[in-house]
């Protein structure tokens, strides 16, 4: 999932470069944005990286 | 109305460039780390590189606008640097985040600190500085800068050739640690693409 949403910005970059006055690319950017965001908040803390 | 000041807009386009070498110059750091020292990526490390890049993209946004217009609107200036002030937020709790889980003094942290410090405090110290960079340009833009024509020349074709550059390193590189799993790891200990591929030494 990591790698797609990497490859998300490249594809939103390129968006951005070839058609810059269309909103795919910022509706991209945001669907990233919301993917990276949903990334963390259901991100579980192992045992190792809560080692009090 | 006052004529448009040079000298700001000027600085609002050296700031659109500089912003997004020195994103590739910290994603370039990332990366040396990560083949040079042989230090894997965990799952909120790359969350902090993807805001990273977010923050990138957005300036690289303006960039693309200023190549077709030759010139900056305030609306596409202001949405630009809405982006990139949500990115960098997003990528400072992160960075927060990751630092909390290792503030306990028997945790020693994820991963060998540079100049005193693990890269994800210095992520936080890029996010916070990003955050300025956007409260800086909102105050210096010019509200005439509609009027001032932008250059769009070679120097702006490298940074954006050099970003994409450094977004596909960032795509191969984290392909190798996640293979052909759906999530990383949370403590990654090896290249799984290399692995699950039969290299078991990697």
């Amino acid at each position: 999932m990591d790698t797609l949403i990497v490859l998300s910005i490249l594809v939103a970059l390129a968006l951005f470069y070839f058609f810059p006055k269309r909103v795919f690319g910022i509706l991209l950017f945001w669907a990233v944005w919301i993917a990276v965001v949903l990334l963390v908040l259901f991100h579980e803390t192992t045992p190792m990286s809560l080692n009090f | 109305m006052k004529s448009p000041s040079k000298f700001f807009v000027f600085l609002v386009w050296l700031g659109i460039h500089a912003n997004i070498l020195v994103i590739c110059g910290v994603l370039t750091g990332s990366l040396y780390i990560q083949f040079a020292w042989n230090e894997f990526p965990c799952r909120l490390c790359m969350a902090q590189r993807m805001s990273m890049l977010l923050c990138g993209l957005a300036q690289a946004f303006l960039l693309c606008r200023i190549r077709v217009d030759r010139r900056l609107s305030w609306r596409t200036f202001v949405t630009a640097e809405g982006m990139t002030l949500c990115a960098a937020l997003t990528g400072a709790c992160i960075s927060l985040k990751h630092i909390l889980l290792h503030i306990t003094p028997p945790d020693p942290g994820y991963g060998t600190p540079v100049w005193g410090l693990h890269l994800y405090t210095w992520a936080f110290f890029v996010f916070a500085a990003e955050c300025v960079a956007v409260g800086i340009n909102l105050l210096i833009a010019p509200e005439s800068m509609e009027d001032m024509p932008l250059a769009f020349g070679w120097f702006s074709r490298t940074v954006l050739i050099l970003f994409a550059v450094v977004i596909v390193a960032l795509a191969f590189a984290t392909f190798l640690v996640e293979g052909l799993h759906w999530n990383l790891p949370n403590d990654p200990i090896r290249n799984e693409l290399l692995y699950d591929l039969g290299f078991r030494l990697c």
